[in-house]
């Protein structure tokens, strides 16, 4: 089976000739949660950018459910939903109308809309915020707002970067219980996020990003075994990973 | 640094002249606009119609209405700039026992643009008095005395208020200064200057009595900074109508009576940009544009002497139409979400060109009315044949120049 996002030896970055990512290389299989962790700088919001096509790779190719965004952009932009990790809103649209553009842009019927939104605003208390503005929204409300609206389209692949930030608890739990009933009916998840030991209980694999080169790869136990640190918390074996790669 | 040595004369002097730089270089603009030879024009126009009117104005006119509607706003009106930005509130807020400085010279400033307004508004007044009044007038000195009074009464109360917690009461205090100021002009204008300056006099004390128990803070950041924010946008928009602001931003107003239009446009993917685009054009300035230049355009139609006249306006106000609304294409540029849908971005210039067109059309119907009411039978060509030059215009020309710019943005 065709993993829904295959990365091969990407090089990429700002300007050309010098890439922020080198060598990049993980795919991620259907059902599948990955967390890809790293330092400020090392590169993730780097990768998230080449794999939305915000940046074309220098290098290397990517593929969504095997196709690239070049040859196939539609299908590749409709494989996937994307949670930024600063919100941002359209001034112009009421919430409410924000999750109809999604919607429409993704192509679901009016039912599909109706009954997913309705289920979503119930579960992130947005109810009431429905004909508000986004300048009237808190960071934590605008958070809300995108994750409801990727949650919105059930794309095949959620990329999430930081997606805990600003979030009250209750959202946060909420979110989790979304991902894991996505996660169950088939959706697969990049996240990006520092709050390790939430991902370390959620993922099933882990890249670790160090300087823009991939410092390991794999579950939690493997990175165990390759850091030779038994029973060590992800928390331990990032420190680890990133104090051995800086020397 | 030692926070007690922050001085902060030298940060207002170098805000202010900061300030000061920006707002010529707007004021440049509005010169080279032609904008202060219409002032100019207007005020030897409206001088020469005033002395005319007083020529013929009986001495017993209620003069004591123009008195109240020119006075009143420049005095009690007193908000203060004090050029404070977001965040001060986080890096000043430590030295806030020391900012009297700051705010003395804020105060000054203030006072002083508003006390030339309140003399431009007493010089335009004064002639109006004397023939009303004749020789009975107090000495000038004495009422521009009264005058100053009122307005440093009412500056140092909305100060005040600035520094009160609750909203109420400062809404309480500012409907105060309003009703106070009111009384005061009209007695110094109606009664007599003794009468008003027992009265100014009692209203500060009044003010002072029950305000002493009212909860303050130090300095009142967020609710200064608030006000900041509104009165330079408010001086942006001003500017804006000259040239181009950046500072201005978006201005979103809901416009419920027309936003629900977008629940007519069909819930499919095709008419997902029909639908965003609808939806700002709905909600931004450039819908009130629209608005205003059909009904300016409508109006001088309206009121125009002959057939061909009535027509060039017709032509010319879907021209401006036109123009602004081609501005719709520039609405989010910048925005990635657009670049994220699964969408044919083919399918953008195709929305903006109908909606423009939508536009010109309902425009081109509303001006026809009074067109058609003015002028002979005949004249029911020019709507028709601007139905024709607006489709070719929207659907043909900004639809290629809409296409050529995504291909463009897409390489």
């Amino acid at each position: 089976m065709v993993p829904i996002l295959q990365i091969d030896s990407l090089f990429g970055g700002y300007l050309p000739g010098k890439p922020v990512l080198h060598n990049l290389s993980f795919a991620i299989r259907q059902g599948e949660m990955l967390g890809l962790i790293g330092l400020n700088g090392a590169g993730k919001s780097t990768t998230i950018k080449n794999i939305l096509g915000l940046l074309r790779p220098q290098k290397g190719s990517i593929q969504v459910n095997g196709l690239t965004l070049a040859e196939e952009p539609i299908p590749y932009r409709a494989a996937y939903a994307y949670v930024p990790e600063s919100p941002e809103l359209y001034e112009e649209l009421t919430i409410k109308e924000h999750l109809e553009l999604t919607a429409m842009a993704y192509g679901l019927s009016k039912d599909e809309y109706l009954s997913r939104s309705a289920s979503l605003l119930e579960e992130f208390q947005m109810k009431d915020k429905l004909n508000s503005f986004a300048s009237q929204l808190s960071k934590g409300m605008k958070q809300k707002v995108m994750i409801m609206n990727a949650f919105l389209i059930e794309p095949a692949l959620y990329i999430i970067d930081e997606p805990f930030l600003g979030l009250d608890p209750l959202a946060i739990r909420s979110l989790l219980e979304l991902m894991v009933t996505m996660k169950r009916k088939g959706a697969s998840f990049l996240i990006s996020s520092h709050i390790l030991s939430t991902i370390e209980k959620y993922c099933d694999n882990f890249v670790v990003l160090h300087k823009g080169h991939m410092v390991a790869q794999g579950g939690l136990g493997e990175l165990r075994i390759q850091t030779g640190l038994q029973q060590a918390s992800l928390d331990d074996i990032f420190y680890h990973l990133v104090q051995d790669a800086g020397r | 640094m030692n926070p007690s040595q922050f001085d902060t004369t030298t940060l207002w002097q170098q805000r202010f002249q900061r300030y000061i730089k920006e707002s010529m270089g707007y004021w440049q603009y509005a010169a080279r606009s032609n904008f202060l030879g219409f002032l100019l024009f207007l005020v030897i126009i409206s001088s020469y119609y005033y002395a005319n009117v007083l020529q013929r104005l009986p001495t017993n006119y209620p003069y004591i209405w123009i008195a109240l509607l020119l006075l009143v706003p420049p005095l009690a009106a007193s908000s203060i700039r004090t050029l404070l930005r977001q965040a001060d509130r986080m890096f000043l807020l430590r030295i806030e026992h020391d900012m009297s400085a700051y705010f003395r010279k804020a105060l000054t400033y203030s006072f002083t643009l508003q006390i030339c307004w309140t003399l431009i508004a007493g010089i335009v007044l004064w002639p109006l008095y004397h023939h009303c009044t004749g020789d009975a007038a107090p000495p000038v000195w004495l009422m521009i005395a009264l005058l100053l009074l009122v307005k440093v009464a009412n500056l140092l109360g909305s100060w005040q208020e600035s520094r009160f917690v609750d909203e109420r009461w400062r809404r309480g205090s500012v409907i105060f200064r309003w009703l106070g100021t009111i009384s005061a002009v009209y007695l110094q204008f109606q009664v007599n200057l003794l009468w008003a300056s027992g009265t100014v006099l009692l209203l500060i004390l009044i003010w002072l009595a029950m305000s002493r128990a009212i909860d303050r803070f130090l300095i009142g950041w967020d609710y200064l900074i608030q006000k900041e924010k509104q009165q330079q946008a408010r001086l942006y928009a001003f500017f804006n109508w000259f040239t181009d602001v950046p500072q201005l931003g978006t201005r979103i107003t809901r416009r419920s009576w027309i936003s629900g239009v977008t629940t007519w446009i069909p819930f499919k993917q095709d008419a997902t940009y029909l639908y965003l685009y609808t939806a700002t054009l709905l909600r931004t300035e450039l819908f009130a544009i629209v608005m205003r230049v059909t009904l300016i355009g409508g109006i001088a139609i309206l009121v125009s002497s002959s057939d061909p006249v009535r027509a060039v306006i017709f032509g010319v106000t879907l021209l401006i139409t036109i123009f602004q609304m081609s501005g719709l294409a520039r609405a989010h540029r910048y925005t990635f979400w657009l670049e994220m849908y699964p969408l044919n971005v083919n399918a953008k210039p195709s929305a903006l060109a109908f909606i423009i067109w939508y536009v010109l059309l309902a425009q081109t119907c509303v001006l026809a009315i009074p067109l058609l009411i003015r002028s002979s039978p005949i004249y029911v060509l020019v709507p028709i044949a601007g139905l024709a030059f607006v489709s070719f215009i929207s659907r043909i020309v900004l639809k290629r120049k809409f296409q050529a710019a995504v291909l463009r943005e897409s390489q």
